[in-house]
């Protein structure tokens, strides 16, 4: 009996490992998604309304369920200047990878530092570069996500099979 | 009887420092001066009765200047680069500060202002009822006088006619407000910093002929009141206006009336200096 307990316990350890990862993947896909979204919102603000920043940052964060960009939001509204504001906006985070981490952290040096025009150009870029994130964030969760639920599952089952 | 009214001016001029400068400085030092003045190189000032004193221990950097410049714009160069252009950004409680440092400017058009060596905090006032003399002279039989106020800078010119606006909407004149620089009712939040009276409309950082006429044919004023009247082409916007039957009140940066009796649109000329403090009234002169 004690067996069969700890063998269901193996099995479901093992499992739920292989989810964790897979819902880590998960994770960056929906942050960068939200993000995605949230940049977009940030440049109709920025060009068409040319609002504050940081009211930006907070009508955007209001709107849409990103974390990140409350964040950033809330940072910003305590008076800190958008590189420190989003350093700590990413640094609360740990759904985001390396790459849009850094990305991130260097497109808030430029904002707010230029006219409109500028500033739209460089929201852009900053769409174009998370969209590609995106895209490698989806990739990898198609080719690895499967495999990690699997490898969890099929790992906690050999185990089983080799402690019993 | 004349009030000063507490702003909020001193409490969003001390959030716009660098920590180093802010305590340096007290928010009941701001109460009671007429401008702050930072300039990269020498110690920070306080005008206090046409007098600087200084008051930092220590030069003001241009780093600092840079500071207090991106804490102004709420770190949004983009939202207020109109203003920039105009040489001045605006603090909520109607403080204006204006700029100096190196302008990037394509023919005689200023496109944008950089590298900033210098910023004056301009600290507004609100002087209750400095304004009551003067509405005798310019009201006749229930219509407002074409007036305009002239002082050489910093002699109370805007405080003196933001009373005048409170005074002429509480009695019912439909007023309306062309506020280029948000310095006379200084709005926040849709809210006006200043009591300017509940029958005053504002158009908020409109350029004066653009918003002489757009008060004009949209919003039906008896009086239209606009601060530093410059150049022909707002002048002739306002002749427009009263040829249309409104009244006007304006005021214009000048040591006398001499300069403006040519113009027949003014009918009473008032003429301000420093003698008792800003906001003395030397002459009231009114056309015959």
């Amino acid at each position: 009996m004690l067996e069969l307990c700890g063998a269901i316990c193996v099995f479901v350890a093992s499992s739920l490992l292989g989810f964790a990862f897979r819902r880590r993947l998960a994770r960056r896909v929906f942050a960068l998604q939200g993000l995605l979204q949230a940049f977009s919102l940030l440049h109709t603000e920025i060009v068409f309304l040319q609002t504050p920043l940081a009211q930006a940052a907070e009508k955007i964060a209001l709107q849409c369920d990103v974390p990140i960009f409350a964040e950033f939001a809330s940072a910003l509204s305590h008076g800190q200047p958008p590189k420190e504001a989003m350093c700590s906006a990413v640094a609360a985070s740990d759904a985001l990878g390396a790459p849009e981490t850094a990305l991130l952290k260097q497109a808030a040096l430029s904002l707010g530092c230029s006219d409109v025009e500028a500033q739209g150009q460089h929201v852009d870029t900053v769409i174009r570069q998370l969209q590609a994130q995106f895209q490698d964030a989806q990739d990898i969760l198609k080719a690895r996500g499967k495999l990690y639920t699997a490898s969890g599952i099929l790992g906690g089952m050999l185990l089983v099979i080799l402690l019993l | 009887m004349r009030r000063v009214q507490a702003t909020n001016a001193p409490a969003q001029i001390l959030r716009c420092l660098p920590e180093r400068l802010r305590e340096q400085i007290f928010e009941k030092d701001l109460l009671y001066a007429e401008e702050l003045r930072l300039r990269a190189g020498a110690p920070m000032m306080l005008v206090r009765g046409g007098q600087s004193v200084p008051l930092s221990r220590g030069m003001v950097s241009v780093q600092e200047i840079g500071e207090t410049v991106m804490r102004i714009c709420n770190n949004s160069v983009y939202a207020v680069l109109e203003q920039i252009k105009k040489g001045f950004l605006m603090l909520p409680g109607g403080v204006r500060v204006g700029l100096a440092g190196r302008v990037l400017a394509a023919g005689e058009r200023i496109e944008n202002m950089k590298e900033f060596t210098g910023l004056n905090f301009r600290i507004p006032r609100e002087l209750v009822g400095c304004a009551d003399k003067l509405l005798s002279h310019i009201l006749q039989s229930g219509k407002v006088k074409n007036t305009v106020l002239i002082s050489p800078p910093g002699c109370g010119k805007t405080t003196l006619l933001r009373d005048l606006v409170r005074l002429l909407s509480g009695r019912g004149f439909r007023v309306c407000v062309i506020d280029e620089r948000d310095e006379l009712c200084a709005v926040h939040g849709g809210v006006p910093g200043f009591d300017i009276g509940e029958n005053t409309d504002v158009l908020r950082l409109c350029p004066k002929t653009a918003g002489i006429e757009l008060a004009v044919r949209s919003l039906s004023p008896q009086v239209l009141v606009t601060d530093e009247l410059w150049g022909d082409a707002q002048l002739c916007a306002m002749e427009k206006a009263a040829s249309c039957g409104c009244s006007v009140i304006t005021t214009v940066h000048g040591s006398g009336r001499s300069a403006l009796m040519e113009e027949k649109l003014f009918e009473v000329y008032v003429t301000l200096g420093r003698r008792s403090g800003p906001g003395s009234i030397l002459e009231v002169y009114t056309r015959a």
